[in-house]
């Protein structure tokens, strides 16, 4: 009898199991020999191995908050309802680089519409959140940036300054501009335009509200260059002669000064005739305020209306202007300006160009216009309060509009505040006008009743990593640096309520359609705290952790 | 979380422990019985399966028990196994674990002495189990798939001195009778689609006090996969 040694068992069991593991791999190659174009059974593995599915920082929409998925090609939402959210995606073409909420003056579409920029694929995709529908504008150029005008009826694609394109060459002047309440259309929708430049490039867009002239809307914008600006009509695409809709408006420079660099632009319409729109420019290098006065010339465009014909004025504002603001005084139209050079406010009449100067003691960038009740005459009138937001300054100065030009520095009420101003939100909601202030060290908030000129200081344990505002104007919402405290107060009262979830918030906002509250703990595959605004109490708080991986067998490449 | 090994007994020991029930009853009826060891290779054309194995095959192993019960017909128990890892995102990481009991017959036909042409055919269930890690935050979904598959293989029988001498076999003992062969076959692989629309955090090894416990937490669905498709399969097959 034959024996064999265990030694000799062992090494035959392991050639065994070779030959099978053999045959094994060699099934796959036999498989593909099925599908020689690789198309289906024997295509390449996909290679995620290094892209990372992050979410973008989280914009607020009508219903909830949207994040950006680059890597999966999709937008992310998280539809809430009433202290809960539903995770929804929506594929947008290749690599998404903007999201942003498209406003509305319709309060029942504000934010409901998401506008995605895609660089790459040269287009702007608009999402409609109510359908999850969505319509593509095809832009032919990769435009790195987007503006939106505040009734987001238009966006302008365009190069914005610092903006890094993915192009190789860029024509920096070039610009699409699309309507969004119409479906897109080949050559007029958008409309591609090559604005003229000299010796400057854009530097932003200002888009002036909706206006009548001679009886027919109309909607422009102000492409700011320093120097000169480009005046473009935003709903006359003519794409025979796309420059038709373009004027070059130069500024005037003085001898002495190399550059006028614009800082802000305040639109108001003739508030007695419906035949002209008028653009006072604040610029840098400039004593004066530029005031641009839009025209119906003789000429008509291709719509049979009026061309629009800008005249320049300038008007006398002081040394160094550097905030204004627009208001009304019993139907007359006025500017305030605020001069740092001359250290005075000036009191603009638009119509005559009468101007006042008040002398004030401060440091002030910044003017904001309210309307608030008088308590010793008991009638509404506008008041200004200006400001330093560059946390230099804790003085805000109150002016009463209506009397300012005859009791001067008596219309003038200074008041010192717990700490200089880093950031200020203005809420007029509830017909009380208040603002929030956020001083410097983000460890003490201020909330300032506008109408009282009072302040009522609040201090917080962990430092303000973001705040919002309630749309009522009642409530402020706050998240803290390393804390896993979020806390609503009480703008009337200054009262604040404090809830415990599981980590620290990022960002936070109130939803007004669903009556909820968002935490963003950004984290890189999502993670919100979804809580009802009417009960939010840690019991009734739901986390949402990874909803960036939701779906991820479905992910297209 | 518990581990896959340690999940996929739900289905995996059952199936063991029918399979050597099966052998226990042939040998108790002095009946003969098939042992069929192998692996197999199955091309998955969902486009879901991208993001749960680094290519486009399932690779799976299967363990299979039949008694003849007429002349060229066996019939029998089957138990298949896989576990596919893959991390297809940064933090992101996928384990599915596959255990699937089928119930089987094979009609095979001997030519020359050594040569075994044959159909074979299943039905059954698979339990499949997808444990997910997302940037730490655990979770994890079992699902009941339907599975059938079809197949025709060829089987070379060795011959049988060669085999007691590659085993050491010894006349006269317990494994005297026992021929081997190497299969080779292929067909289709048909699965209803397994659905991981909730997944869960897995329970917690002890209770957390009522003060540390995490808020409420959604569930997240990463989809379903369809794992039907072509299948090929080779393997050692014993005769007792």
């Amino acid at each position: 009898m034959t024996t064999r040694s265990p030694r000799n068992r062992s090494a035959r069991a392991l050639l065994a199991v070779l030959a099978l593991a053999l045959t094994a791999t060699a099934c796959q190659d036999l498989i593909c020999l099925a599908d020689p174009d690789e198309e289906n059974l024997c295509k390449p593995p996909i290679d995620t191995l290094d892209e990372n599915l992050a979410v973008s920082t989280p914009i607020r929409y009508a219903s909830g908050v949207a994040y950006r998925v680059a890597a999966a090609d999709r937008i992310t939402l998280l539809h809430t309802n009433d202290g809960t959210a539903e995770v929804l995606h929506v594929t947008v073409p290749n690599n998404p680089t903007t999201l942003v909420a498209r406003p509305s003056d319709d309060p029942a579409r504000d934010r409901a519409e998401l506008l995605v920029l895609s660089e790459s694929d040269t287009s702007l995709t608009v999402i409609d959140t109510t359908t999850m529908k969505t319509r593509r504008y095809a832009l032919g150029s990769p435009f790195p940036s987007m503006a939106l005008s505040p009734d987001g009826r238009y966006a302008v694609l365009w190069y914005s300054p610092g903006s890094v394109s993915t192009s190789i060459v860029q024509n920096i002047s070039e610009m699409a501009i699309i309507d969004l309440d119409a479906q897109p259309a080949a050559d007029t929708n958008p409309q591609v335009i090559t604005l003229r430049t000299f010796d400057g490039r854009p530097q932003w867009i200002s888009f002036a509200p909706a206006f009548t002239m001679r009886g027919q809307s109309r909607r422009v914008a102000l492409v700011m260059s320093n120097n000169y600006a480009n005046l473009i009509e935003l709903d006359n695409p003519n794409p025979e002669d796309p420059a038709v809709n373009e004027t070059v408006v130069h500024f005037i420079q003085s001898a002495t000064v190399a550059s006028l660099r614009p800082l802000e632009v305040v639109w108001t319409p003739d508030p007695v005739e419906d035949d002209d729109m008028f653009a006072f420019i604040l610029a840098e290098g400039s004593d004066d305020i530029i005031s641009l006065n839009l025209l119906p010339a003789e000429e008509l465009d291709v719509q049979s209306r009026p061309v629009i014909r800008p005249s320049l004025n300038q008007l006398t504002a002081g040394s160094r202007p550097v905030a204004t603001a627009l208001y009304d005084l019993n139907g007359v139209r006025k500017l305030i300006s605020v001069n740092r050079g001359s250290r005075d406010i000036a009191v603009i009449d638009v119509a005559t160009s009468d101007t006042a100067f008040v002398p004030y003691e401060g440091d002030f960038n910044d003017v904001i216009v309210f309307q608030a009740v008088n308590r010793d005459t008991g009638n509404e009138q506008p008041y200004a309060m200006l400001y330093n937001d560059q946390a230099t300054s804790r003085t805000v100065t109150f002016v009463e509009l209506a009397t300012v030009e005859s009791r001067g520095t008596r219309a003038m009420m200074p008041r010192v505040l717990p700490g200089a101003i880093q950031q200020l939100t203005l809420t007029q909601e509830g017909g009380k006008p208040r603002a929030v202030v956020l001083h410097p060290d983000r460890r003490s908030f201020s909330i300032l009743d506008l109408e009282r000129q009072a302040v009522a200081p609040l201090e917080v344990a962990a430092p303000i990593v973001d705040y919002t505002l309630v749309e009522d104007g009642q409530m402020v919402l706050t998240a803290y640096q390393s804390s896993e405290y979020i806390s609503l107060t009480d703008l009337k009262s200054a009262h604040s309520t404090a809830v415990r979830l599981d980590t620290e918030g990022r960002s936070i906002f109130y939803i007004q359609a669903t009556n909820s509250i968002v935490v963003d703990h950004a984290y890189d595959l999502g993670y919100a705290t979804v809580l009802p605004y009417s009960t939010p109490t840690r019991e009734r708080a739901n986390t949402l952790r990874g909803f960036a991986a939701d779906g991820l067998l479905s992910i297209t490449e | 979380m518990q581990s896959t090994s340690i999940r996929s007994l739900r289905l995996g020991l059952p199936a063991l422990v029918a399979l050597a029930t099966l052998m226990t009853a042939a040998e108790a009826s002095a009946g003969d019985f098939i042992l069929s060891l192998g692996g197999s290779e199955q091309a998955i054309t969902d486009d879901a399966w991208d993001y749960l194995s680094d290519d486009g095959f399932l690779s799976d192993s299967h363990l299979t028990v039949q008694v003849p019960v007429v002349d060229g017909v066996n019939v029998g128990l089957e138990y298949d196994w896989a576990t596919e890892t893959f991390d297809p995102y940064k933090d992101v990481s996928t384990t599915l674990g596959l255990d699937t009991l089928l119930v089987t017959s094979r009609f095979e036909h001997e030519l020359f002495g050594f040569f075994a042409p044959y159909a074979y055919v299943g039905a059954g269930f698979t339990y499949a189990f997808l444990e997910a890690s997302f940037d730490g935050d655990d979770r994890e979904q079992s699902a009941w798939m339907f599975h059938g598959v079809a197949l025709a293989g060829l089987e070379v029988h060795l011959p049988t001195d060669w085999v007691r001498k590659f085993f050491g076999i010894a006349r006269g003992s317990y494994a005297e009778d026992l021929t081997a062969g190497f299969y080779f076959e292929g067909g289709y692989r048909l699965t209803t689609e397994a659905s991981f629309d909730d997944l869960v955090r897995p329970e917690p090894d002890k209770k957390p006090d009522p003060e540390d416990l995490p808020l409420a937490t959604s569930a997240i669905g990463v989809g379903s996969v369809d794992l039907s498709g072509v299948l090929l399969r080779s393997g050692l097959r014993l005769r007792f």
